[in-house]
């Protein structure tokens, strides 16, 4: 019998058992594994699959609201109750016309939007924090009576409220998931056809 | 004690449990699940402010207001304008495509000449006006141009140039300025002959009932915005539709009455019978100058017995129909494809409410004045259908050089065939176009306008309206291509060829022609709407700022009730228009086309929002749907679903045959405005038709052509 025979037989369990040796050294890599999966799934995934988004302009909304500037100042609703965008530049250039050459962080960020954009004519690409996917129709006219932080983050509370994106849905942290929508519908006795909400 | 294999497989199985006992899989299949439901090409909601603007619509022959929905100067979503006093709110599928049409796939973006290996290239603007210029010095008197079928400055203008050209359109002649056939030239030309002047109107608003004389009121009748607007709140009136095919307007009529194609002025005549038989003539009816002749007429060739034979209608539906009428039942001629019908049945049905003394009258037939001048009381006497024939046969001198002004004859007159034959025959042909259509595909130049929303323009009383209207289309973005407006484009060559005209720019044109408005005797409808006036109303005093009011979408309107001179009842004319015709026996069927504005007037293509909207009984794929009952099948031994091969006296088509019975017996009811371009559904039904003279006014008609079936 060859040494190799030797060592090859001595390592074959006994009564279909592994040696000692051997048997933890199994378990430990099954829990280094089980441990490295369930990182993986619990903290590493969203990791991965999020980024964090930044708008242009670090907008400060409770410096706003101090100075009384009211909320449909810049979020406008048409006629009807729809919304209607995110404010055109000139809203901006009517307060923001000149740089304040402050050294505040605040006064810095104003100044970048009457640089930047102010001058240029060109609309901030603001970025929605609730933005729903394109085939949601959201119209915000027969939900306004339920308040603005119903659906969005209370700016009264969040000033800077964090943005992420999901890379692969394309879905944003604020984004309302259905079974949200479909519990307020249930409960104010509102429509849950497809149709309703979907095209 | 070494890492081996047994050991990878520890650490890979605690691996997967790990991930397993995570909600990292369901995560993954939540996601992959929401990205499927949201594929890139969906369309995505704009950013920005949206802004709302109000304008009149172009594309629509109907002229609805309009509200337009923008972001960061991006058309959306075009609206009605409830404020608007014609449409109230109300749309049609063409003014709700002026958004979508602005990226339309075939959309010309810069002028284009073809060059010696026979393919359009792009050119400059400059070189190609020079080209032009060029070639419209060279042809001298041999211009032809052909403009759109609706009124406006713009057609008034093309007419004014053309005239430089000198009286080219004359008989012989090779020149001129011809339009495309509509029913309002009909409606004028059978006006003129009874001793009118002017179009005329129907006042639907005031008419306590509605007698449908073929006239597709509620469709592809220009007013039919408003039409449908206004009968829409009038269900219980008396109301009735004499036609082949149960359509649009059929449907919004309580009464059916099925009649062939080209028997329509059978029935007014017929109608006329009993009206005189009922001793409920009009209490002017003595000032008729033709009273005597005419009711001779109807009573030698139009009795219950001759009507019944020519059409099968029993004499007691139209004695019932006849007692409506002289209870002031308004009564509307026309064809059921809004073209192609001829002068006798347009005469037939205003001699009706001319008998009934319904002229000019609260709820009757109203002779609409001019809000300026007509680009159609311009156009050649011979029509465009008989001169393409004329130089397709070679019976006529071909132009020199060949003018189409946002017109597509090649896929929109009768018979396209030879339209396509007299095109060919063309030393130099130009398109003014925004998109590439069959016609322009065909010229040597092609010269891109802009769309509506991207330009200055006008409308003028759509067809069917009892008052004049007019209203302004302004510019609401940039125009998406390198574009230059027609009318700006006309008055450059006129400068080029020595003779400019007196307008620096077409704006300015709009700006006079408004002026000129604001002492005609109208104002700005909006309390006080125009068939109230007609009731009887008060006018309310004209609009201070009359462009600044029409620029932001208000209609300026001129309801009239001035005193007419009496119109003849056409007694003469008809006596021989309507003598009994020969029959092609080896046509058995009767082609009974249909006009809606869903699928586009002809020569227009089917509007972009509305590609998705072709039923199945309408179109498959390229092929036509042809339409008839269980008893013509029979007759010409097809069934449902067969493909069958139509053939009229000059062309052919492919249609797909379904059962339906909202077709009269005999008929094969097509759709219009299919198959005008590579890759549109359906078929192009105007290559079955074919143009015959009419007796004495020599007029094209080709609403009633003979086709034969086949199965293949």
């Amino acid at each position: 019998m060859s040494v190799t025979h030797e060592r090859a037989a001595s390592e074959i369990p006994s009564g279909g058992r592994f040696r000692r040796g051997s048997r933890e050294l199994w378990a430990l890599c099954a829990a280094l594994g089980l441990i490295a999966g369930l990182a993986a799934g619990w903290l590493g995934y969203p990791r991965l699959t999020s980024v964090v988004l930044t708008q242009p302009i670090r907008f400060s909304h409770s410096a706003h609201a101090k100075q009384d500037v009211a909320c449909r100042t810049c979020h406008f609703e048409g006629p009807d109750g729809t919304f209607n965008g995110f404010p055109d530049i000139g809203v901006c250039a009517s307060c923001h016309a000149e740089p304040t050459g402050g050294r505040s962080e605040d006064e810095k960020e104003a100044d970048k939007l009457v640089v930047e954009y102010v001058r240029g004519k060109k609309a901030v690409p603001w970025l929605s924090l609730a933005r729903q996917p394109d085939h949601v129709l959201f119209d915000h006219g027969p939900h306004l009576r339920f308040g603005c932080p119903a659906c969005h983050p209370d700016m009264s509370h969040q000033d800077y409220p964090e943005l992420r994106q999901n890379r692969v849905s394309g879905y944003r942290n604020w984004t309302m998931s259905m079974e949200r929508c479909q519990t307020c519908h249930r409960q104010q006795s509102a429509s849950v056809d497809c149709v309703s909400c979907h095209r | 004690m070494g890492f081996g294999r047994r050991e990878f497989l520890g650490i890979s199985a605690g691996l997967a449990a790990g991930l397993a006992l995570s909600p990292a899989s369901w995560r993954l299949a939540r996601d992959l699940t929401r990205q499927s439901q949201d594929p890139p090409w969906l369309a995505s909601l704009p950013k920005g402010q949206l802004l709302e603007a109000t304008t009149t619509s172009l594309a629509c022959p109907g002229a609805p207001g309009i509200t337009v929905l923008a972001a960061q100067g991006r058309p959306l979503i075009v609206r009605g304008n409830p404020e608007h006093p014609l449409s109230r709110g109300a749309l049609s599928p063409a003014a709700q495509a002026e958004a979508y049409s602005l990226y339309h796939p075939r959309r010309v973006a810069g002028p284009l000449k073809r060059n010696a290996a026979g393919a359009l290239e792009p050119v400059s603007w400059a070189a190609a006006l020079e080209l032009l210029t060029e070639r419209l010095k060279a042809a001298g008197g041999g211009v032809l141009a052909v403009g759109p079928a609706r009124e406006g400055t713009l057609q008034n203008l093309l007419a004014e140039f053309m005239a430089g050209f000198g009286d080219g359109g004359g008989p012989g002649g090779s020149g001129g300025y011809l339009r495309m056939p509509c029913e309002a030239d009909t409606a004028r030309a059978a006006l003129a002959l009874m001793g009118g002047a002017g179009q005329p109107g129907y006042d639907l608003d005031n008419a306590p009932g509605l007698v449908l004389l073929g006239a597709d009121a509620f469709d592809s009748m220009p007013a039919s915005v408003h039409f449908r607007k206004t009968w829409g709140q009038k269900a219980q009136e008396f109301s009735c539709f004499f036609g082949p095919v149960h359509g649009a307007s059929a449907a919004l009529c309580q009464e059916w009455l099925p009649l062939a194609s080209g028997r329509e002025s059978h029935v007014a005549l017929g109608l006329a019978w009993h009206l005189a038989d009922l001793g409920r003539l009009g209490g002017d009816a003595a000032r008729i100058p033709d009273l005597r002749e005419f009711l001779a007429l109807v009573r030698q060739r139009f009795g219950p017995a001759e009507v019944e034979r020519e059409t099968g209608l029993p004499p007691q539906a139209l004695r019932l129909v006849a007692m409506q009428v002289a209870q002031g039942a308004l009564a509307v001629p026309g064809s059921p494809a809004g073209q192609g019908a001829g002068l006798a049945p347009m005469v037939a049905g205003l001699a009706l409410s001319v008998l009934a003394g319904r002229v000019n009258r609260s709820g009757g037939v109203y002779l609409t004045g001019e809000a300026g001048e007509r680009a159609a009381t311009r156009a050649s006497v011979v029509g465009l259908p008989e001169r393409f024939k004329e130089i397709a046969l070679g019976l006529a001198q071909a132009p020199e050089v060949l003018l189409l002004m946002e017109t597509d004859p090649a896929a929109g007159l009768p018979c396209t065939d030879l339209a396509v034959r007299a095109m060919k025959k063309a030393g130099f042909r130009v398109a003014f176009t925004s998109v590439l259509n069959a016609s322009a595909k065909m010229c040597d130049l092609v010269l891109p306008a802009p769309m509506p929303l991207e330009r200055w323009d006008d409308v003028e009383t759509p067809y069917g309206l009892a008052f004049s209207t007019y209203g302004l289309a302004r510019p609401l973005v940039r125009a998406g291509a390198d574009a230059r407006h027609p009318g700006d484009v006309l008055l450059d060559l006129s400068a080029r060829l020595g003779r400019p005209l007196k307008y620096s720019s077409f704006r300015q044109m709009l700006r006079e022609r408004v002026a000129l408005l604001e002492g005609s005797g109208g104002y700005v409808a909006g309390r006080v709407a125009p068939w109230q006036v007609l009731a009887g109303a008060p006018q309310p005093a004209p609009e201070a700022d009359l462009w600044k009011a029409l620029s932001e979408g208000a209609l300026w309107v001129r309801p009239e009730q001035a005193p007419v001179p009496a119109l003849s009842c056409g007694a003469a004319f008809l006596a021989k228009a309507t003598a009994p015709a020969a029959i092609d026996l080896s046509l058995p069927l009767t082609l009974a086309l249909q006009s809606t504005q869903r699928t586009g007037v002809p020569g227009m293509g089917v509007p972009l929002q509305s590609l998705t909207a072709i039923r199945k009984d309408e179109a498959r794929g390229a092929l036509s749907v042809a339409r008839m009952n269980g008893a013509t099948a029979r007759l010409v031994r097809v069934r449902q679903g067969d493909t069958v091969r139509l053939a009229g006296p000059s062309g052919r088509m492919e249609a797909l045959v379904d059962l339906d019975e909202s077709v009269m017996d005999g008929h094969v009811a097509l759709l219009l405005g299919l198959g005008q371009c590579e890759g549109e559904p359906g078929g192009n039904a105007q290559r079955l038709t074919a143009t015959t003279p009419e007796p004495v006014s020599g007029r094209s008609t080709w609403a009633a052509c003979r086709v034969s079936l086949e199965r293949i």
